[in-house]
């Protein structure tokens, strides 16, 4: 694919993607003795201009915060479709609808669950309910809403927000990216799509939670559709598996499976599952100019969040380096 | 009509092979080497230090607007545009000059496209490796021959298939 619009984002990004973590950087912060170890290594890489916006010595989510957000700014700077960007930050503004419902249907305070990195700002989103007004939300959820408020009605079940908002959220995603026409991003939101169904219709037939339940957390607009699901919940595993043949996620659940017939958790499922997502956007080092390399160097970014959390949380524990290292997600490099 | 087609219809079609051969060899290196730049534009913003290595990629679609306008020369110097007086034309002579004339005009044009491509390509290379510039300059550089052949097969119809 050769798209003359990606030129300059694309050649840009390149060689933002040299200053990204390499493996020996993320060893030797495993290896490092404790967490201000961790941080002081961090000071030499990128990271160095956030460090020095933290409260104290081990305050890593403002680091990962701010460059979280430094990377989506420098997105809808150099995208030739900035809205697009709007995809990947639609989690935060869920994320924050869903602390903020549960806050106000419940009557709890989780405000420091709250972060300001959607697109839509806190205080901002704070109003909306404040004012019960959620025209600026996009239709979708804005019906989600309504959704949960009539079911809170009858039965307050604080899980249906998570599961309407979830839905509200790939619905949207995959509306946005149909309305970009790229088939890339399309193909993107389908797999996630297809893993988080794997996931949920294993979890529902292991626990036996029923048809009804599976056809509320199924995502519409996978691979596969919501049929094939529910014919497979009464049929065993391996006739399940074996239908699968044929896609490409076939070794993530064959492999996924057979860890979890052995020791009945979805873990190794789950690594699996994330690591096929993260493959499909490496994609984006083998395409010359398009989306492809734009949307890797995101994810490799937020991917860099994860591996910091890890590490710093594992060191402030304590816990072993193997240990560390095990839960630690391949580098994008 | 025809009195006037003969007596000038030669020269005519030798300026249009010119025109030819110039504007559309140029107009591909304009392409090629806007693309080129849009691209190194992208690493020198991130990377200053690139902007030598960037340079000589953006450079390598420039050559087939030379080439057009080097054909053109030899059709000018042919039908005595730097002389005194314009040479008078047959109107074979003016058809052969304007066949001539298009391998140049051709495949100059895309040649200058796809190798402003590769030569962008070449900027995400060095983006990522600085010192990789030879090979991207190299992959650029095999789309050059294809100009190079188009010039060779211009110039030898021009010299020796034109006998004024």
């Amino acid at each position: 694919m050769f798209d003359n619009k990606y030129l300059y984002p694309v050649t840009r990004t390149r060689v933002l993607e040299t200053k990204l973590l390499d493996s020996t950087k993320v060893d030797r912060m495993v290896e490092a003795k404790d967490a201000d170890d961790v941080i002081k290594i961090l000071g030499e890489t990128e990271y160095a201009n956030s460090i020095s916006e933290m409260s104290h010595s081990l305050d890593y989510e403002t680091v990962i915060s701010k460059e979280i957000e430094n990377t989506y700014k420098y997105m809808r700077e150099i995208l030739p479709e900035p809205e697009l960007v709007d995809i990947f930050l639609l989690k935060y503004d869920i994320h924050n609808l869903k602390v903020m419902l549960k806050s106000s249907l419940l009557d709890e305070d989780n405000d420091f669950l709250l972060r300001d990195l959607g697109t839509i700002p806190v205080s901002k989103m704070k109003e909306m309910f404040k004012e019960k007004d959620f025209r600026a939300l996009h239709p979708i959820i804005i019906a989600g809403l309504e959704e949960i408020l009539n079911s809170f009605e009858n039965s307050p079940d604080p899980q249906m927000i998570d599961i309407i908002l979830d839905r509200c959220q790939y619905d949207t995603m995959y509306q946005l990216a149909e309305k970009s026409k790229n088939k890339f991003l399309q193909d993107f939101i389908k797999s996630q799509i297809d893993m988080i169904n794997v996931r949920s219709f294993l979890r529902v037939k292991g626990v036996n939670l029923g048809r009804d339940y599976l056809a509320k957390v199924l995502l519409q607009h996978g691979n596969l559709d919501m049929n094939y699901y529910e014919k497979y919940l009464d049929e065993s595993l391996d006739s399940f598996k074996d239908s699968l043949w044929i896609r490409d996620f076939y070794s993530v659940v064959a492999e996924g499976l057979e860890s979890y017939e052995k020791n009945k958790t979805l873990t190794r499922l789950e690594k699996l599952a994330d690591d096929y997502i993260f493959n499909i956007a490496k994609q984006g080092k083998y395409v010359a100019f398009g989306i492809e390399p734009l949307v890797g160097y995101l994810m490799a970014k937020e991917n860099e969040a994860k591996i910091i959390r890890i590490i710093m949380v594992g060191k402030m524990n304590n816990i072993p380096n193997e240990i560390i290292r095990e839960r630690l997600r391949d580098v994008y490099v | 009509m025809t009195d006037f087609m003969n007596a000038n219809g030669g020269l005519i079609l030798a300026f249009l092979g010119s025109a030819i051969s110039v504007g559309f060899a140029g107009w591909g290196s304009v392409i090629g080497v806007g693309m080129t730049g849009v691209a190194a534009s992208g690493v020198v913003t991130e990377d200053p230090s690139n902007f030598g290595k960037t340079l000589l990629l953006q450079a390598l679609p420039g050559t087939q607007g030379i080439y057009g306008l080097l054909i053109g020369f030899i059709v000018w110097l042919k039908i005595g545009v730097f002389g005194d007086a314009l040479v008078s034309l047959t109107l074979q002579q003016g058809w052969v000059i304007l066949f001539a004339c298009i391998p140049m005009g051709l495949v100059g044009f895309t040649s200058a496209i796809y190798q402003g491509k590769a030569a962008a390509a070449g900027c995400a290379i060095v983006a990522k490796r600085p010192e990789e510039l030879s090979k991207g300059m190299v992959f650029a550089a095999m789309v050059e021959t294809y100009a190079v052949l188009a010039l060779l097969a211009s110039f030898l119809m021009l010299w020796f298939g034109v006998k004024l």
